[in-house]
């Protein structure tokens, strides 16, 4: 697979990472050469015997219990404020 | 704890860089070093990214909370691969740890910061690690200590900070297979905090001291052929005699296809790792800035250039493969393979109690031999570890060679057969 800095520039925007052009130049072969590699799957042959995974579905009780005081929620944090996550604007 | 301990310690990680975090008291019980992408209540946990360098969770992952109560104490937090993108230490933001046996040498990752302590330190015997690709094996072969990767769902992974939900596992990393068996059998069991959790546990203890005899395992002989060290080769091929002399019957099997689930592993990993780092988006999780006047998408984009270059590699590539377009191509069809691949090793089961290869294809590597490597190339050093990683299957790396450079055999059994591997391991030991 052909990868370009545009390519590149557009996954980044996607992803919201901001790349230099320096680290867009340094992507670019390193994408392609893992690309290269996760093309492989195409020749991979489907001999269709799937394990079927016996999933689980372990819940909690729904019991009530000590929950986190509101110095401990936000501890992590200076943006707060009254009592609220102090978040950026939403577009 | 006596201060020879702390002295021990500090000693240890001035040399070889192993902690990003040491706790400096003195406390009582058993030393324990833990990952330090798994929460510990008051201490830092960076998971080795700069992106997490404030944060101090409130609460302890299961795995501490139940330690704890059986008398452990938490003496340092380990230095990693960030988020546990490496599989040679070298992409942490704290530090690089460095080889017990040779400091020009890696200590293999991503868990390498537990491993290279627990084989230098003469004091403690006890470490946890944390594997998504083969993040316990890889350490604990090249720092040459044992290192138990239990079957996904058996240890709580509640309070570790994702890297790929359907591969994480929390598993030991000790000097002796009698020390992981002690410490499985503490850490395993159900959590209603993690609902893929198995009331799967046992007292592992109870499968040290017994005989191999009438057991019977397989080698895959493609795992000791192209692409692994005549080293690596040789001294795994003499374990196996050294095993063989023990009552293990041991038969040679092909399966050609095993390079194969590199790919298959590494779209899974960067898929569920591209959406994982979503979650540090400046709130709650220490690193932030002010949000004041900023859109969600430039708060986004601020913080997230804390990212090393190895996180965002793994973010722009795992989201390029869920991209519309690619997805089916690539993330969809590996789901699918993944069951296949599966179902493969289930049929190897049937027949034989284990499976016998090298934990790793080389012997630890010189670190300017790591810097000439590309990411490719890193990535298909795992090819020995992405076999149990993929499949969930449970797997020990016991250190085989006395001198030298260390190497590791990796044995993998059947979904919940740890005793199996306590008992191959311990038996191997003696």
């Amino acid at each position: 697979m052909k990868i370009t800095s545009e390519i590149v520039k557009k996954v980044a925007d996607t992803a919201r990472i901001t790349l230099s052009d320096k680290e867009i130049e340094k992507f670019v072969p390193q994408f392609e050469e893992i690309m290269g590699l996760f093309s492989q799957l195409a020749s991979i042959k489907e001999t269709g015997s799937e394990y079927s995974i016996k999933t689980i579905n372990q819940l909690r009780t729904d019991t009530e219990e000590e929950c986190l005081s509101q110095e401990e929620v936000f501890s992590n944090t200076k943006n707060h404020e009254m009592g609220f996550f102090k978040g950026p604007k939403i577009k | 704890m006596s201060l020879e301990i702390l002295r021990e310690a500090e000693e240890i990680n001035q040399g070889y860089g192993t902690f990003v975090t040491l706790i400096g008291t003195l406390q009582k019980g058993t030393p324990i070093v833990v990952k330090d992408n798994i929460c510990t209540q008051g201490i830092k946990t960076t998971a080795g990214s700069k992106i997490l360098s404030t944060y101090i969770p409130t609460f302890d992952a299961t795995v501490i909370k139940k330690l704890k109560e059986k008398g452990f104490f938490v003496l340092g937090k380990t230095t990693q691969d960030a988020f546990g993108f490496g599989s040679f230490s070298t992409n942490s933001a704290y530090g690089i740890p460095k080889n017990p046996v040779d400091k020009t040498r890696v200590c293999g990752g991503s868990s390498g910061g537990t491993a290279s302590f627990i084989s230098l330190s003469k004091n403690v015997n006890y470490g946890l690690g944390q594997s998504t690709g083969g993040s316990i094996t890889c350490p604990s072969a090249f720092c040459g200590v044992v290192g138990l990767t239990p079957t996904y769902g058996l240890v709580s992974r509640y309070g570790l900070i994702d890297y790929a939900n359907s591969f994480d596992r929390i598993g030991p990393i000790t000097k002796t297979v009698k020390q992981a068996a002690e410490l499985l059998t503490i850490i395993s069991g159900i959590d209603e905090k993690d609902q893929t959790t198995y009331d799967k546990s046992e007292d592992y203890t109870k499968y040290l001291g017994k005989g191999i005899k009438g057991m019977k395992a397989c080698y895959i002989k493609e795992t000791f052929s192209e692409g692994v060290e005549r080293e690596v080769r040789d001294s795994v091929l003499s374990a196996i005699t050294e095993l063989k002399k023990k009552g293990l019957q041991v038969e040679e099997i092909s399966f050609a296809d095993l390079k194969e689930m590199v790919p298959i592993y590494y779209i899974i990993a960067m898929a569920e790792a591209s959406t994982n780092l979503a979650k540090f988006c400046g709130m709650r999780y220490g690193l932030e800035s002010s949000p004041e006047n900023k859109y969600y998408s430039d708060y986004f984009k601020e913080l997230r250039m804390e990212f090393g270059e190895e996180e965002k590699r793994r973010i722009l590539v795992g989201t390029f493969i869920r991209m519309e377009g690619y997805r089916d191509a690539y993330y969809t069809r590996a789901l699918k393979l993944k069951n296949q691949v599966t179902n493969q090793f289930k049929k190897i089961f049937k027949m034989y109690d284990l499976i016998i290869m090298p934990s790793m294809p080389i012997v630890p590597p010189k670190f300017e031999d790591v810097k000439k490597m590309s990411p490719a190339q890193n990535y298909m050093t795992d090819f020995l570890t992405i076999p149990a990683a993929l499949t969930g299957l449970p797997s020990i790396s016991v250190p085989v060679r006395k001198k030298g450079l260390p190497v590791g055999i990796q044995i993998v059994a059947d979904h919940f057969n740890e005793g199996k591997l306590i008992t191959v391991g311990d038996a191997y030991e003696r």
